[in-house]
Formats: C-alpha cells, structure tokens, sequence
C-alpha cells in the first residue's frame, strides 16, 4: 500500500493538473491584455479626485487627500448635457419603437399588395452610408426650419433608427405562432387591437434590444447634434457638451476629468439595469438571418 | 361529371377576383399601419441621398446652385491636394488599424484565449471585463486619449520619463510625422471599447458553435495549437469575421469624429481624412455641392470595397 507513492497519478489526476498548468498561460496572457486596457479608466478616476498640485506631482497613482470638490463643480456645467440627452435619445427610442412595432407587425403578419417590394425598399436603405445624407439632409432640416430645435434631433434620429428596427421587430414577429393571433381574430378583434394586446407583450424583450442598441446610438452621437443644435448650447447632448466643457476646463485637472467621469455614469447605469433585459431579447432566438 | 369537375362547376363564379386597386382598398389598414414609418423615412431617408446625388454636380450653398457637371470631381483628383492627402490617411488607419489590428488579430487572440479557458467561470469573467469599456461614452474615450498622448502633462510622456525612455518620447499629435500612428496607438491594446470590443466577443460565440465532434475529429488529427486555429478554428468562424471586417471598413470610411475632435485633421494635413474633408467643405466653407461629390465618391469607394470583401474573404466553411 505504501508504494501507491511511487506510483505514477491515475489519468484522470494527470488530465486535471495538465490542463490547470496549461490554463495558466491563458489567464497570464489574458490578464496582461487587460491591464492596459482598464488603466486608463483607473487613472481618469484617480486623476479626478486631485487638485492641480497633486497632479503635477504624480500623475498615475492616488493622491491624497480626495478632493471631491472637483465633482461638485464639474457637475453644474455637465448636468444640462446629461439631461439633454436623456430627454433626445428618449423621445427617439419611444418614438422609434412606435413606428416600427406598427410596420414591423404590418410586414409579419398583414398580407397586401407589394408587401415584400415595400419591406425590400426599407432594407435597401442600410445600404445608403450616413456620410452621403449628411449634407444634404442638414439642408432639409434647415429648409423646415427645424435647426436648433431639439426636433432637428429627433425626427431624422427617429427616421434613422426604423430600419434596423423594423427589422428585428419583424424577424420576432415572424416567429411568433399563427395560433395566438387566430384565435384574437375569430373573437373580432382588429389588427390594430391584435398588434396592441398580443403582439407587444410578447415583443417586449426584443423591444428592448432595439431600445439598448438605438439609446446607445443616439447618445453617443457627435456629428449630427454638432451641425444642427450648434447654436442653441441649451439643447447640448453630452458630446457636443464635451467640447466645450474640455475648452472652459483645460487645465483644471481635477474638474476637468471629474466632468469625464460624472458624464459615463448615466450610461454605465443603464447598462446595469438593461443588461439583463438585452440577453433575454437575445436569448430569445429572435435575432435570425 | 368527375366529382372534382362537380365541385368546381359548383364554386365557378362564387369567389370574384379582386382587381389590384380593389385589393389595396380591402388591405387599406395595412398600409396605415406603414404610412408613419414611410413618411418619415421618405423624408429623412430617401430624399437625402437623393438630393446629394443631385447637388453633386451643383455649386451649392445650401441656397442657390449652379450647374457645373463633373467639374467637382475633376477638382478632386486633380486639384484638391487635401483631399488627395487625405486618402492615404484613412487607407493607413482603415488596413493597419481597423482590420488588421482591430478587426483580425486583436479579437481572433482574445476569442482564442477565453475560447482555450477550461473553466466557464472565467471565461464568463473575462468577457463581462471586455464589455464594460463599452459603456464609457466615446467621447470620453476620445479626451482621455487626446490626454494620454498630450506631450507636455500626458501619461504618455510621463511614463516614458520615468522609464528613463525619453528617446521614445514625443510630441505625437502636436508632430506632423507621428500624429497619424498616434491615432493607430489610440485604444492599446485594442481588445474593448465601442466597436472593437464586439469583435473578439462575436468571434468567441462563432468558435463556441463550432461542434464538439470536430473539435474532437481535430485534436485526434494530431491539429493542436496553431495549425488547429488556422486550419480549422478561423475556416469556421470566417463568417462572423467578414460581417467584422466589412462593417469596420465600412465604419472607419465614414468616421471622423476621433480626427476632429483632437486634431482637426492637422497638423496640416497629417491626419485628414476624407470623410472630415467632406465635412469642412461643406460647414466650414459651404461648399455643399463640392461636399456632397465627395460623400458620392466615398459612398462609391464603400460599394466597391464591400464587394471586393465580400468576395474575397472566403466564405465560412459549412460542416
């Protein structure tokens, strides 16, 4: 019995400890990737708790003590963003989840003439690239006599966030069964009625898939608030927001990156609570070519 | 009579043929149910391209125009040292940066490395870390860049001081020499962030489809390592690669955010690109005619590369 010693590990001992030696390459590579990656963000952090002495005296490592302050300050200037962009990008997914659960439920489950010409026409769309529009849809807006009302920034975002959404919408709608919708018809319900209290119930979850991915275009927007709200700083988003905030408070360190950091919190919030809600739209199988 | 001549003799006449007109009528609600959308997309979407189209072959300020047929184009492959300068630029960041580093090595490395992890805890981990990144607000993204580059005060400098480096140190954007690699070293290590972090997270959900059976049949083929991730790994994800690269080049064409927001495309020309020409022309100088030639010019230079990667990225091997 004392010999087992010398014996060599049954196969299954040997397997495991190869394959966690192994593994740890793995992590080490893994690890050594993420570093860099995340220091950056740690240093904004860190960098944003100091005033300009400390900053001058060390750039990459905590400095004590933390001067809060910097955030208070900053938020006055950066919260009119925030709130600009909560209400545009908000008004534009609600608007954008309107009108395409409507089409979306028209091309699944209606049955009309020129159906998959129209459906078609709407597809070819994505391939029309944003920078051919750009200019001229600026004049459009301008000729409405929509620049520098936050309209100018809802309706062309709303125009822009059908297609993809459409087509996801429908994609769900297509696999849903005949059945539920049959037996609302027999009953007397009308489409629209079918579309309101059984279609979009169970469309919730891809519903907020196409609300995540549109609410994450939107707010990151640059280029499209910069030409047409330009000059009404009341209806700054967040990035246009930023350029100026980053003129007024270059070299006030500490504010400066503490503005950075207040303006990522709305976004990191919301992708807390909805991340749960995108993998279950995911999961659902709905996203199919 | 046959009993089906019967039946048909019988229903002849009962169901009337509805014209096409009469049969939108009867389906009207439908095309209610699209009237929103279509009117908003003709509007926004339709006519826009349109009538840049249209303008392209105008002097356009936004109000008056005045025809001048392809002289707009002449200008630009001929006269337009700007725009020539620019092109090298973005064809720089878009093969070196978007696909290679971005879109095929970076992600296909850290697909395979979290793909090779035996415990699923980690590999959940480490793909919840690639994510978070994601979330920081590109422009915030940009700023932090612009100051970690920032030659006087930026970490850049600062650790390579402190590494006793200060050959390497430079003054990146502020140099005309060295502004445009300083836009290829933004994001290092290029693994997360806006687009780039979707990539490695969509090619490691193409290689946790690929069936065990052939991972298996691999393995006892004597493929491990290397020769198994490229002759059988990226055959089978080569679908998910492709949608990648596309929609990178298709991306990087068109954006011109990083380049306004920290250089303005300067010094001099160092770091124009196209797309950011375009827009000058157009806001700064209101030359929309002139502008909307060059989206024309790029939109085409979209088209043909989507073409060309289409075919020429072999398709994904089916099994």
């Amino acid at each position: 019995m004392g010999s087992l010693k010398h014996q060599t590990l049954p196969l299954q001992r040997r397997m495991a400890l190869r394959m966690r030696r192994g593994d740890s390459w793995v992590h080490l590579a893994m690890i050594g990737l993420l570093i860099p990656t995340f220091y950056p963000f740690v240093a904004l952090l860190f960098l944003s708790f100091k005033d300009n002495p400390q900053f001058y005296h060390n750039r990459w490592l905590l400095s004590f003590p933390l001067h809060f302050g910097n955030y208070t300050y900053a938020v006055k200037t950066v919260s009119p963003y925030i709130l600009n962009s909560i209400i545009s990008s908000g008004v534009t997914v609600v608007g954008v989840l309107l009108l395409a659960s409507l089409a979306a439920y028209a091309f699944s489950r209606g049955d009309f003439p020129g159906k998959e010409g129209l459906f078609y026409l709407i597809l070819s769309l994505l391939m029309v690239p944003g920078i051919l529009t750009l200019i001229a849809r600026f004049i459009l807006v301008k000729q409405l006599g929509l620049l520098n009302t936050r309209w100018a920034l809802i309706l062309p975002w709303i125009s822009g966030g059908q297609v993809f959404a459409i087509f996801l919408l429908r994609s769900f709608f297509d696999h849903v069964p005949e059945d539920l919708f049959e037996s609302a018809r027999l009953d007397g319900a009308n489409e629209f009625q079918i579309l309101l209290q059984i279609a979009l119930p169970l469309a919730r979850p891809i519903m907020g898939v196409v609300a995540i991915l549109n609410i994450t275009g939107t707010w990151n927007d640059l280029i499209w608030p910069l030409v047409t709200v330009m000059n009404n700083q009341t209806l700054y988003t967040i990035p246009i927001g930023l350029t100026l905030f980053r003129q007024a408070f270059w070299t006030n360190w500490g504010p400066l990156f503490a503005g950075y950091v207040i303006v990522s919190i709305p976004m990191l919030v919301f992708f807390v609570f909805s991340s749960k809600l995108f993998i279950r739209g995911i999961a659902s199988g709905a996203i199919k070519m | 009579m046959t009993a089906i001549a019967k039946k048909r003799a019988a229903t002849r006449g009962r169901v009337k043929k509805r014209s096409l007109l009469q049969e939108i009528w009867h389906k009207k609600h439908w095309y209610l149910f699209l009237l929103p959308t279509f009117v908003s997309l003709l509007i926004f979407q339709y006519y826009p391209p349109l009538s840049a189209l249209y303008h392209a072959f105008f002097r356009w300020d936004g109000v008056t125009k005045h025809f001048v047929g392809l002289a707009h184009f002449r200008y630009m492959f001929t006269e337009d040292w700007r725009f020539l300068a620019s092109i090298p630029n973005v064809f720089i960041l878009m093969v070196v940066k978007t696909i290679f580093v971005s879109r095929l090595f970076m992600p296909i490395l850290v697909a395979e490395l979290i793909y090779n992890i035996k415990r699923p805890r980690w590999a959940y981990t480490y793909r919840l870390l690639l994510v978070i990144p994601m979330v920081v607000p590109m422009m915030v993204i940009l700023y932090l860049w612009e100051f970690i580059f920032e030659p006087n005060f930026g970490l850049a400098n600062s650790l390579l001081g402190a590494a006793g480096l200060e050959k390497l140190q430079s003054g990146w954007f502020s140099n005309p020499k060295m502004a445009l690699n300083t836009f290829l070293l933004v994001n290092f290590p290029w693994i997360a962030g806006g687009g780039t972090g979707l990539a490695p997270l969509i090619y490691l959900a193409g290689l946790l489809g690929i069936p065990d059976a052939i991972v298996d049949a691999a393995r006892i083929d004597g493929a491990t390592g290397l020769r198994r991730i490229w002759h059988v790994d990226l055959p089978l994800i080569m679908g998910q690669i492709k949608a990648m690269v596309v929609l990178g080049v298709i991306g990087r064409l068109q954006g011109y955010a990083p380049q306004l927001i920290i250089t303005d495309g300067g010094p001099g020309v160092a770091t124009l690109v196209p797309s950011l020409h375009m827009y000058k022309q157009a806001f700064m100088y209101a030359k929309m005619g002139y502008g909307s030639a060059i989206g024309l010019v790029l939109f085409l230079l979209i088209l043909l590369l989507t073409f060309i990667s289409m075919k020429y990225l072999r398709s994904s091997v089916e099994y």
